[in-house]
């Protein structure tokens, strides 16, 4: 190949001269023998990669399905587990209540006792008689342990409540995937737009139908969401609510 | 206090605020799982007072916030917003639509309680 010779044909005020572009044509036959494999390959690679997004999104989806499910089945064990709470705290007040009469009739039984005692001799068998009311009042008397069970009763409720409020991390989670699912579809149409290049636009169409289907069936979502225990961020709602409110 | 309106497109985090609001005594609750399903509740049930995430389909939080104040017969329902949005410039937004105030998910029971006792506390004021 002779490019010099070529060139020196393709001259200004030439506009007749002979151009000889075999060289170049040879060249660039073998350049794209080269590379029309490899392009054949970067569109495998597209087609393959942008096939299987459909998928991971689906996935994800499922994955939020999934996470919402186990949330519901345990909030309806705690909400269980409360009611059943709540029935053995009535069952602990009318125990209570049985409690306070019969406390209520020994000491009537005791004063009853007492006057009817007084000036006929019958002293000791009064005396006897109040010991064994007072026993009586003693034994049934059970404050403390019932004091004790309504505490650990207390303490479950609010232990299923903190799990109840724990977890608000599926909803949060469920935002952030959705974040990540609409990132997926938006590589998805940038793939398909490269795979148009190589052929009728089909793939772009496909893309499209699969982000609008996504985005027509997906709730909103905020990306930025996350479960932090730091008041931080409700300090700041707090001030901004409070300077609204005083008017500034 | 009247009749709770629970709006959020999440199932979980509804049983959760309505949860809440039981345990502290508040009984009469409703929900809707977006805006919309919310202003169809509030003209066939009424609410007297709205509970609302931001983010939902059909109609968010904010627009229906801002369907309540453009309401003449709604306008004076409190709402108070809870989101995961917590960015000062979202928080303004939700002022600005007039909600009466504002969570930052994950929320507390304490907190949301605070909150409500707030919003009555500033009402009682304002009509006195």
């Amino acid at each position: 190949m002779n490019n010099a010779a070529t060139h020196t044909n393709i001259l200004p005020g030439e506009p007749h001269a002979r151009v000889d572009n075999s060289g170049i044509m040879k060249d660039f036959a073998r350049l794209l023998h080269e590379i029309v494999p490899l392009l054949e390959n970067v569109k495998n690679s597209i087609e393959e990669s942008s096939s299987r997004i459909p998928k991971a999104s689906m996935q994800l989806s499922k994955v939020t399905q999934a996470t919402e499910s186990a949330a519901v089945e345990i909030l309806n064990v705690l909400e269980s587990m409360t009611a059943k709470i709540s029935s053995v705290e009535d069952q602990l007040q009318k125990l209570k209540s049985v409690i306070q009469n019969s406390k209520d009739s020994a000491k009537k039984i005791s004063d009853q006792l007492c006057s009817t005692s007084s000036g006929n001799g019958a002293f000791a068998y009064v005396e006897m008689l109040t010991l064994i009311v007072n026993e009586y009042v003693a034994g049934i008397d059970n404050e403390h342990a019932i004091l004790a069970m309504e505490k650990l009763l207390d303490e479950t409720k609010k232990d299923s409540m903190n799990i109840a409020m724990a977890l608000q991390v599926q909803d949060i989670t469920s935002q952030q995937i959705a974040g990540v699912a609409h990132i997926i579809e938006s590589v998805q149409t940038q793939l398909a737009n490269a795979l148009d290049r190589f052929e009728n636009g089909e793939a772009l169409e496909v893309a499209k139908e699969n982000v609008e289907q996504y985005q027509s069936a997906a709730p909103t979502f905020d990306i930025d969401a996350h479960f932090t225990k730091s008041v931080e961020r409700q300090d700041l709602a707090d001030e901004i609510v409070k300077q609204f409110a005083n008017g500034k | 206090m009247g009749k709770f309106l629970v709006v959020d497109d999440s199932l979980t985090m509804r049983r959760i605020v309505v949860n809440a609001l039981k345990s502290q005594g508040f009984d009469e609750v409703i929900e809707a799982g977006d805006g919309k399903d919310a202003v169809a509740k509030i003209l066939s049930e009424g609410a007297n007072f709205v509970i609302t995430d931001w983010n939902m389909p059909e109609m968010n939080g904010l627009d229906l916030a801002r369907w309540l104040r453009g309401n003449e017969q709604f306008e004076n329902i409190p709402i108070l917003m809870i989101t995961t949005r917590g960015n000062k410039d979202d928080v303004i937004e939700a002022m600005k639509a007039r909600v009466n105030n504002y969570i930052v998910k994950p929320f507390t029971p304490q907190g949301l309680k605070e909150k409500i006792d707030q919003i009555m506390r500033s009402l009682e004021l304002k009509s006195a």
